[in-house]
């Protein structure tokens, strides 16, 4: 099929109608912002009173002069590379267990999305005594075996794994992505193994986990994106950092100068930063995406 | 042909039970743990802490059912549970039709700069709120919208780079062939779209009206920040409302998160249906 | 079926436009005296707190006829950017209560009304006649007035008496008079179990910011500019809570802390169930106790200076203030609220609002009006307070723009030498440089102060 000038500039106008609610929303909603924001970054802002341009002194003094800069990127860092993962394999575990045909299993769906659900101010509290180093329940278990558990939230050592371990938790929502996603699968392809004698084995590596890689894929591109952004609950477990500076996350550092020092110029450069991370890490995974993803269509 | 679920044998079956069981003490905990405070007397909260975990501590007793009334009271429930309902319906409506609409014009059209704007769709996600907040509240000033629910709704009509990101992702999945045989029908690509590629991502779309609920339901910060006028806040403002640094109405807190819980567990329970429906019930194959 | 599809299409808009105009009629909130002038207030109080600022609030309302205050609470995580935007949207609450740390840094920036240009020339008079002048120091910046008290928080050591008495000692004569000796007497009633965990904590040395002010020490940015940080005082003051919690244990501190306020959904404070003898908290706890333990006999005592060099009756005073944004529509109606719930206008009125939350008042005429009077004779212990708020050695925090950081940054100093991380010599010589650097860093981006 030849596609001449005409049919073309049909196809761009159907695109761009389609995409038209973003592109909208874009230009309204999200290109002002984002472009003050850069401009802020190069400027002394106090929110009130008008920005004044002072060029690369907000990010001089980031790179070369605040230790507590590298000290949160660093807990931010770690946090990413050990939760993503995590989250994906659990969440892809969950989501295969909870698509089985067995009686009742809606019933299990729902309680595993439950602590998705339960409102934060609630879930802080229970995980602040779940968490406990003497009548925690963890450490109790803990010692049955003769196990001394750590302190958790309270060590340095432990109380970032404690926030990645909490963030287990939460895998019920990716686990609801991950379940469309099986229901997606055509049953044709089930079928046509079967009749090939392929045992289930067979079936999850042949079928079932390359028709999933399109929704692991974006959960890999959201956990990178969230991780690096993690922010509510280190901001209610531990509001100043942790121990020894250990879950002082960027973007809680971040906050604190935006809306505690109201450094919104620093915070700015601070966000910046973080932006060109994040759209690095993403175009790169988006570059590996032709070797693993598999699309059907 | 139907199928629910990856069909399996008797002893995997066990297994999956086994497996499922126990991982769901973990799953319940919080859920558990919430109610039983919520009917829990003062006197029990505040005894003094013996030290050491048993079941005892999830048992409420003496009941105190009470906690339930007087949250209620303690702030306008019907007024927010209105105002939140009003809330979701506009945001779940207007961002899953308008992000199927765009990730449909991702994943299945061509135009010239597709994946230039998808990138920066990507983009925007990347940003952290903190810093766009002034500015994209001075957009809404400046339209005459402070003091009103239209920051909260209008933009969820223009997409969330989230839901088309995923959709996209499912579209993507869709054969191909089924497409182009419609076009040599001579379908249009809205025809294409509303009555082939919709029906058959029911769950994907039903993922993305559940999350968006869930998102608008529990914001408190958007309405507080937008609003002004008590009687507009919604329900997750109310539940602020117990939050107390000295937890003197600390049963009453959880009383309000179980009702604040409840129609979410029990909107998922019936969602699933949705969920359930893949592609292989629709009839396409 | 296109024909059937088009039905199910408008009949769901139909059904969607008659819900979104059932609700969306709802009334908004309506004035309880639609011919007054409407004064909004924001507070940061939530829960039972929040029932008693809306009593306060009535009896603004019913005491005269040409104002109405109308209370708005703004949880914690919002109402900061809340505020914030009030402000630059062009609509901030008349009058907002907040913690005074953030006063100087909202000054600075234009956010705040210059409270004396509300004042009647005898209100100023009274004003700084009259309040405690480290609590109106405490509403200052560059010697203005932006912010008056509502009730101030000082902080003190809460003795358990009957403990105190099984230990063979008499609580109302043998509290320790030194900080070295409160130390000993902390170790002798600390119990330990066969394993090594503490079972009880008779004390132990914790915030070095409020701690060293009894050792003659505090951390300041002086009025010229220079810091008062690495002094001789405060080291001796953080070398002395690092001590004793080496000799506790660092690790068993923590443990037995942590296994005792934060229980199975208790929200209680570890004093009230007898798991420590002697502790250093706020003023506020007299009110919970006369709660939650009407019975419980205590005492309460300020924090003794050490042997040498040391400043008695010594404290840190912060609080919630009421500010007026520069911006505000309504400041006459704004102040009056004020002058009413501060006790400017009325003491022994204002005195009942203070007590409600066991609050520290604006001036001493509060303190001896009838009303606070016959509260402190069923409250005998809060005299103490009373004692260390009227006492010289019980200093503001200083007023600069970066004060929230610096007193993270104490915090996170402190915090460092109890985790044996840093030498406390090399903590605050760190302390001092961060904070050299963060004022550099202001001067580099062109802040004047």
């Amino acid at each position: 099929m030849t596609v001449t000038g005409r049919q073309k500039l049909k196809q761009n106008l159907v695109g761009y109608l389609f995409i038209s609610p973003w592109l909208i929303g874009f230009l309204v909603f999200t290109a002002y912002p984002f472009i003050r924001s850069i401009y802020l970054s190069f400027t002394r802002y106090n929110i009130v009173t008008e920005p004044k341009w002072v060029g690369l002194a907000n990010y001089n003094m980031l790179l070369t002069d605040d230790p507590l800069f590298w000290k949160s990127a660093w807990v931010t860092i770690k946090f990413a590379v050990i939760s993503v993962p995590l989250a994906i394999i659990g969440g892809v575990i969950l989501a295969l267990l909870l698509n089985a045909n067995v009686k009742g299993i809606t019933v299990f769906r729902t309680i595993f999305y439950l602590p998705s659900i339960v409102p934060t101010v609630a879930s802080s509290v229970l995980f602040i005594w779940l968490l406990n180093p003497k009548i925690g329940l963890i450490n109790q278990l803990l010692a049955v075996f003769g196990i001394t558990g750590p302190a958790w939230l309270n060590d340095a050592k432990w109380a970032l794994h404690s926030l990645i371990f909490m963030g287990l938790w939460g895998v019920g929502g990716s686990m609801v992505i991950y379940l469309a996603g099986l229901k997606d699968i055509p049953s044709y392809l089930y079928e046509a193994a079967t009749i090939d004698g392929a045992n289930a084995f067979q079936k999850m590596r042949r079928i079932t986990l390359p028709m999933l890689t399109p929704v692991i894929f974006f959960n890999l591109v959201m956990g990178i994106i969230g991780a690096f952004q993690y922010f509510t609950q280190a901001f209610v477990m531990t509001p100043n950092g942790g121990p020894e500076d250990s879950t002082h996350f960027y973007s809680l550092y971040l906050y604190k100068r935006a809306w505690v020092y109201l450094d919104m110029g620093y915070a700015s450069a601070m966000a910046w930063i973080l932006f060109l991370v994040i759209v690095l890490l993403t175009a790169l995974v988006f570059r590996t995406q032709k070797k693993w993803v598999h699309y059907g269509g | 042909m139907k199928t629910e679920g990856t069909k399996i044998s008797l002893l995997n079956k066990t297994g999956v039970y086994i497996a499922l069981t126990l991982l769901s003490i973990p799953a319940l905990l919080p859920m558990l743990w919430m109610v039983s405070t919520s009917l829990k007397g003062s006197e029990q909260i505040f005894a003094p802490s013996s030290g050491g975990f048993n079941v005892s501590m999830l048992i409420p007793s003496p009941m105190v059912p009470k906690n339930y009334p007087d949250a209620l009271q303690t702030v306008p429930f019907m007024v927010y549970l209105r105002n939140t309902v009003f809330l979701c319906l506009f945001t779940v409506i207007g961002a899953v039709a308008s992000s199927a609409l765009v990730a449909y014009g991702f994943a299945k059209t061509q135009f010239a700069g597709k994946n230039i704007l998808f990138m920066l769709m990507i983009a925007t996600m990347a940003l952290p709120g903190q810093v766009t907040m002034i500015p994209v509240f001075s957009i809404f000033r400046s339209l005459g919208w402070y003091g009103t629910y239209l920051p909260l709704i209008v933009p969820a009509f223009c997409s969330s780079a989230y839901y088309v990101f995923l959709l996209t992702q499912f579209f993507r999945t869709l054969p191909a062939e089924m497409s182009e045989a419609a076009q040599v029908d001579g379908a249009s690509e809205w025809t294409i779209f509303s009555r082939l590629v919709i029906p058959l991502s029911k769950p994907a779309l039903a993922t993305c009206a559940l999350f968006e609920f869930i998102g608008t339901w529990n914001d408190f910060l958007g309405p507080l920040l937008y609003v002004n006028d008590t009687a507009k806040y919604p329900l997750a403002y109310g539940l602020q409302q117990f939050v107390s640094l000295y937890g003197g109405q600390y049963a009453q807190l959880m009383a309000a998160a179980t009702l604040f819980t409840i129609p979410i567990i029990v909107l998922f329970f019936f969602a699933q249906k949705t969920f359930i429906q893949g592609i292989s019930t629709t009839g396409g194959k | 079926m296109a024909a059937k599809q088009l039905k199910l299409w408008v009949g769901w808009i139909l059904a969607l436009v008659a819900v979104s105009i059932i609700l969306a009629t709802g009334q908004s909130s309506k004035q309880k005296y639609p011919d007054r002038i409407p004064v909004r207030f924001w507070h940061r109080w939530q829960a039972d707190w929040e029932v008693q600022v809306n009593k306060i609030v009535d009896a603004f309302n019913e005491s005269q006829d040409k104002y109405e205050v109308i209370p708005l609470s703004t949880p914690s995580g919002g109402s900061d950017a809340k505020f914030i935007m009030g402000v630059i949207g062009g609509d901030p609450p008349d009058v907002m209560s907040i913690w005074n740390g953030a006063i100087p840094n909202l000054a600075a920036n234009n956010f705040l009304s210059d409270l004396e240009m509300l004042m009647t020339p005898e209100e100023r008079k009274t004003y700084f006649e009259d309040a405690f002048p480290n609590v109106r120091q405490s509403g200052m910046y560059k010697g203005k007035v932006y912010g008056v008290t509502i009730g101030s928080d000082v902080y003190g050591l809460y003795v358990n008496a009957k403990l105190f008495r099984e230990a063979g000692l008499d609580p109302d004569k043998d509290f320790p008079k030194t900080y070295e000796d409160l130390v000993e007497l902390g170790m002798k009633l600390t119990k330990f179990d066969k394993n090594g965990n503490i079972t009880h904590l008779g004390f132990q040395a914790h915030s070095l910011d409020f701690t060293s002010r009894s050792f003659g020490g505090g951390f300041f940015v002086k009025e010229d500019g220079s810091l008062v940080i690495n002094t001789p005082q405060n080291l001796k003051a953080l070398k002395m809570i690092v001590e004793m919690r080496k000799r506790l244990g660092y690790e068993r501190v923590n443990r037995f802390q942590a296994g005792l306020n934060t229980g199975a959904g208790t929200a209680t404070w570890p004093f009230m169930d007898g798991d420590l003898t002697i502790t250093f908290d706020g003023m506020w706890r007299v009110e919970e106790l006369r709660k939650f333990r009407p019975d419980m006999d205590y005492r309460v005592y300020p924090v003794p200076p050490p042997r040498e060099g040391g400043t008695p009756l010594g404290g840190n005073v912060s609080g919630n203030f009421m500010i007026i944004p520069s911006s505000a529509k309504q400041k006459e109606g704004a102040w009056e609220f004020v002058k009413f719930w501060s006790g400017l206008e009325n003491p022994n009125r204002a005195a009942k609002f203070y007590n409600m939350g066991g609050w520290l008042p604006l001036t001493p005429e509060v303190v001896n009006s009838p009303n606070y009077q016959a509260w402190l004779n069923d409250n005998k212990q809060y005299q103490t307070f009373i004692d260390i708020l009227s006492s010289p050695n019980c200093t503001p925090m200083s007023a600069v723009p970066y004060l929230q950081f610096l007193n993270d940054q104490v915090g996170r100093a402190e915090d460092q030498a109890v985790r044996g991380q840093k030498t406390p010599e090399q903590a605050l010589i760190d302390l001092e440089a961060d904070i050299k650097k963060e004022i550099a860093k202001r001067k580099a981006l062109g802040y004047e102060d």
